[in-house]
């Protein structure tokens, strides 16, 4: 009885401290922290310096948590600005399309946009370690031709050319701002979340595009 | 004028982007006729400032060794090759605010792209550094040179909301410009 009654206290703790976007039902092929995520080829020493390089520091981490809060419930609404975008981009919509008739495969939409809604919250809680980076590798597969459509066993084409990938950094970033604006925060807070939601991106933009790269040039 | 040396616009190789394709990707970046109108009028505001903008951008190259790495070799930058790029450095600001990005432009961006490099990194300066520049730190310099030149932007008097059009403006034209430069890093057929 007392044993069993530690390991669910235990399992209570777990549960508590486990980051909140793990909290949430987890979406499908979401396999953040998980040993199915194979190591970055990229060090934490080779992070920092890069993070350096974006004037990536402290202050960031901190206005990005400060995001986490405002953004939580706003996930939703988000993804709907941005898959109205995508939808009306026919250079992007490609990347979703049916490689047979080239129409947009709903069902790949849709379990995509679920872990779509982590990353906001991933990148907002800031937790760039180990296996965050591990994460960003395996992102970065699932956009290049090694994972593209495997996650959702979807029909689609085989790889979202590399140049749209930073190219987003501007609309996801530029979109956000008036969901940051919508709590109340002041204007100064309000842009430097937003200076530390493009900073973010971009790093991790650069990230996704590793797989892409010729040998020895990332 | 005096010639800045090395500096080739519309005469170099074309660039294996199409016109189409720079124009699907200006669309992706939001990039409107309003920022061209912005960012030539960047180009004012930063005529007579590029010198201090490149004070700042290499002060901050040169107090980071990872970056300062790539002009020279074996720990010691070459004073010379870092001269020679600051010149056209300069002009790449007043370009890219005055240019239209027409061929003879994507064709300079695809040179630049090859002057990072191996394919043509040192060549022009018959420079004694590193042969490549990598990708990573490419796509990063994005940020800095973009936060930075809010300061100068808004040093000729400009309300704060043409500032910040400015801004947004040049923040597209980088990104879109290095997007550019990656080209010859990618694997064939995936850029």
């Amino acid at each position: 009885m007392k044993a069993k009654i530690a390991i669910l206290f235990l399992i209570g703790i777990l549960y508590s401290t486990a980051n909140q976007a793990q909290q949430q039902k987890v979406p499908s092929g979401y396999t953040y922290g998980t040993s199915a995520i194979a190591k970055s080829p990229m060090s934490l020493e080779e992070l920092k310096l890069l993070q350096q390089s974006l004037l990536f520091g402290e202050d960031d981490i901190k206005y990005l948590k400060m995001s986490h809060d405002i953004l939580k419930d706003q996930t939703s609404d988000i993804l709907d600005v941005w898959y109205g975008f995508v939808a009306s981009t026919p250079q992007l919509v490609y990347f979703f399309g049916n490689k047979t008739t080239g129409k947009p495969d709903g069902e790949y939409l849709a379990m995509v946009r679920e872990r779509f809604a982590m990353w906001i919250l991933q990148t907002a809680e800031a937790n760039y370690d180990q296996k965050w980076l591990d994460y960003q590798y395996e992102i970065g597969l699932r956009h290049y031709s090694t994972k593209k459509n495997k996650t959702d066993n979807a029909n689609s084409v085989p790889i979202i050319n590399y140049r749209y990938i930073p190219a987003l950094t501007i609309p996801v970033t530029t979109t956000l701002k008036p969901f940051l604006a919508k709590k109340g925060a002041s204007a100064e807070d309000v842009d430097k979340m937003y200076n530390a939601w493009v900073k973010s991106v971009l790093l991790q933009s650069i990230l996704w595009g590793q797989p892409y790269m010729k040998k020895g040039e990332f | 004028m005096e010639k800045i040396k090395g500096y080739t616009y519309g005469q170099v190789g074309a660039s294996p982007v199409s016109l189409a394709d720079l124009d699907l990707l200006k669309k992706t970046v939001l990039f409107s006729p309003d920022d061209e109108k912005h960012l030539k009028l960047a180009g004012e505001v930063l005529k007579d400032q590029t010198n201090e903008v490149l004070d700042l951008w290499y002060g901050f190259v040169g107090g980071n060794e990872h970056l300062v790495h790539y002009f020279g070799k074996g720990g010691k930058p070459d004073m010379e090759y870092l001269a020679a790029v600051r010149l056209r450095f300069g002009q790449w600001i007043m370009d890219l605010c005055n240019k239209p990005y027409d061929q003879d432009w994507l064709n300079y961006q695809h040179e630049i792209a090859l002057r990072h490099h191996s394919t043509k990194k040192n060549k022009t300066d018959n420079a004694n550094a590193v042969p490549i520049i990598h990708y990573r730190y490419l796509v990063a310099f994005i940020f800095p040179i973009t936060a930075t030149i809010k300061g100068f932007l808004s040093k000729k008097g400009h309300e704060t909301e043409t500032v910040e059009k400015m801004y947004a403006a040049w923040f597209k034209a980088v990104t879109l410009t290095v997007i550019l430069w990656t080209y010859p890093y990618i694997n064939k057929n995936e850029f």
